[in-house]
């Protein structure tokens, strides 16, 4: 019957993965030295060797490859949880940053880095994000944030019974807002270098995620991404109507908590690691949606697979494009991300 | 045939509005039960209890003896299935892919082919059978409910006499040019002859009239008649009820109801 969609999205699959090949070689191979396709290929699958000791292999494996895969699974992070966002609220506006999560992940982060100061007694806060005891510090605060938050909105929309839509979305505009002024609040009390940090991390970036790091970003991230993928189902229903989903067996409540819990564990450490980056988790599942339509059976891989090549590319271009200086990728993602998505609603497309 | 819903008592209470109190009435299988009232009468909300949507503050309501806010999702969906009023659609859905939802597939992630022709034959019998691949948000308002209402038959499709299903349809004929109201109340009749406790709410009193073996009349949360509807829907009532003027008139094919305008 869907011979012709599934046809479909087995090639949207195949090109989205090619694509994606394609960019990572690109990300690793340019750069302040550039090193051509195939001398990365033949390091890559040499594997680690720090006695080999030639340049090389140095810049690849300690700073390239680090990048490239945490640009790739945050971009998945960010597209899969705005995608599984947008089918648990029924909006397609609906965004990790709509209900407070990157908000609360940013006061988490914004928290640790300014009273980082305080605790480390003068220490430089871009010495104590990157290294040093403090290596997990903003990482967990950022979790933190995001969880306490998705919990209050998800726990104070359900006073009035049962969890509705309506009432979790103004909870969150509402968790925004004291979000925003508790973060504004910290800043107003930072230092000058304090600043400098916070704005970059604000921007959004790849570059401060060391490679000791890139474990626990796996994890964090990789996990709700399964999450996701076992409550497609129940998000199919959800589409005709939260009514129509009970009537077809679907246990809302545990829908709603694994899916608030999946996009807290990875959005805030997305936004722990790389701070605000916009656009990937709106731009990525509506791409898909456009090509193989809204079964999040395929929507929610396809969306990670869209979002992990969009942020890939986005940071090699931040890379490039003023180099030898770097742009915060967040700027390239919100740049291309925001004209791309008025020409959709301009070109009259339901999304 | 024994009761297949049974509500004793049940009020609903939403802070201090009581939208539903003391409310007692059987559904059976086999029948079909139309529940009709003035807007706001708590129409929707009984069959939302029915369907284990919502919990009743007090009193009780039971499928098959048991109390339905005990059972879990899973088990629920697999004795009734419920078609809400009027949806909105944001994302692009197949009518297709809505009724083989009611299929219920749990772990498959490839659908089965052998799906295809329980999909294709309900929409054939909704006749809508030329909008299988069309996006939903493409259709009117009444196509989109017979898309669903093939939705709801397909979750119900294994109910038999002795292994009966409860089917709540929330105006289904609301949208519904003529042909297709009375196509919905046909199939509405020939589930219940399948083996379904049908409760469907309507607003017009001659569908009930015509195709339900019963019906239930609810006012301001209180049912104010239950019986046959020939018997129930008099003219006297439908005064004191809907406000209306009505005329019944007798033939062949049983009584109608004319009615001449809002009472004075």
């Amino acid at each position: 019957m869907n011979q012709a969609l599934n046809l479909k999205r087995l090639l949207l699959f195949i090109v989205l993965g090619v694509l994606l090949i394609w960019v990572c070689l690109g990300s690793l191979s340019l750069g302040a030295a550039d090193i051509s396709p195939q001398a990365v290929l033949r390091i890559v699958f040499s594997g680690v060797a720090g006695e080999h000791g030639d340049v090389e292999h140095f810049v690849i494996w300690n700073i390239r490859l680090p990048r490239t895969v945490v640009a790739v699974i945050v971009g998945a992070a960010l597209a899969a949880s705005g995608a599984a966002l947008q089918g648990m609220f029924r909006n397609p506006m609906a965004d990790p940053a709509l209900i407070g999560i990157t908000a609360g992940g940013s006061l988490g982060a914004v928290a640790a880095m300014v009273f980082a100061n305080v605790v480390s007694g003068g220490v430089m806060v871009g010495e104590f994000v990157r290294g040093g005891i403090g290596l997990w510090a903003v990482p967990l605060c950022a979790f933190v944030g995001a969880f306490v938050v998705t919990s209050l909105v998800y726990q104070l929309s359900k006073l009035s019974g049962r969890v509705t839509v309506a009432h979790m979305l103004l909870v969150g505009i509402a968790m925004n807002a004291l979000c925003g002024a508790l973060t504004g609040l910290l800043i107003v009390t930072a230092n000058d270098q304090q600043l400098r940090e916070i704005t970059f991390w604000t921007l959004g970036g790849l570059g401060f995620v060391t490679s000791q790091q890139v474990p626990a970003v796996l994890v964090l991230v990789v996990l709700p991404l399964l999450g996701y993928v076992l409550c497609a189902r129940g998000l199919n229903a959800l589409m005709i109507g939260e009514g129509e989903a009970f009537s077809m067996g679907v246990n809302l409540e545990k829908l709603k908590w694994v899916i608030v819990l999946c996009s807290a564990l990875s959005v805030g450490a997305a936004v722990a690691f790389c701070g605000g980056i916009g656009f990937i988790g709106l731009v990525a599942p509506h791409l898909v949606r456009l090509m193989i339509g809204g079964d999040h059976r395929f929507l929610l891989p396809g969306a990670a697979l869209m979002g992990g090549l969009l942020l890939c590319g986005a940071d090699m271009l931040a890379r490039t494009l003023a180099a030898p200086a770097e742009l915060p990728v967040g700027i390239v993602t919100a740049a291309l991300g925001a004209p791309f998505f008025l020409f959709l609603l301009l070109r009259g497309t339901r999304v | 045939m024994s009761d297949f819903f049974e509500v004793v008592d049940a009020d609903y209470v939403v802070g201090r509005k009581k939208i539903l109190f003391g409310v007692n009435c059987v559904f059976r299988a086999g029948e079909v039960t139309a529940v009709l009232g003035p807007n706001g009468a708590g129409k929707s909300t009984l069959l939302r209890l029915l369907s284990g949507e919502l919990r009743p503050t007090s009193g009780s309501v039971k499928m098959l003896g048991r109390e339905v806010c005990e059972m879990n999702a899973k088990e629920l969906a697999t004795r009734r299935a419920l078609m809400r009023q009027a949806v909105d659609i944001t994302f692009p859905i197949t009518a297709a892919e809505v009724v083989r939802m009611g299929i219920l597939r749990e772990g498959v992630f490839w659908d089965l082919p052998e799906d295809d022709s329980v999909v294709r034959n309900a929409l054939e019998r909704v006749d809508m059978s030329d909008f299988v691949e069309r996006d939903m948000r493409s259709l009117s308002g009444g196509e989109r409910q017979r898309v669903l209402l093939a939705r709801a038959l397909v979750q119900v499709r294994n109910a038999k006499i002795d292994q009966p299903c409860g089917l709540l349809l929330d105006e289904p004929t609301s949208a519904l040019d003529l042909e297709h109201q009375h196509q919905t109340m046909f199939l509405a009749r020939e589930s219940a002859a399948a083996g379904c406790a049908v409760v469907v709410v309507l607003h017009d009193p001659n569908l009930a009239l015509q195709y339900a073996d019963f019906v239930i009349v609810l006012s301001n949360g209180q049912v104010c008649g239950n019986g046959i509807p020939s018997e129930i829907l008099s003219s006297d009532f439908m005064q004191k009820y809907f406000r209306v003027d009505t005329d019944i008139h007798e033939d062949s094919f049983g009584s109608f109801l004319r009615v001449r305008g809002r009472r004075r």
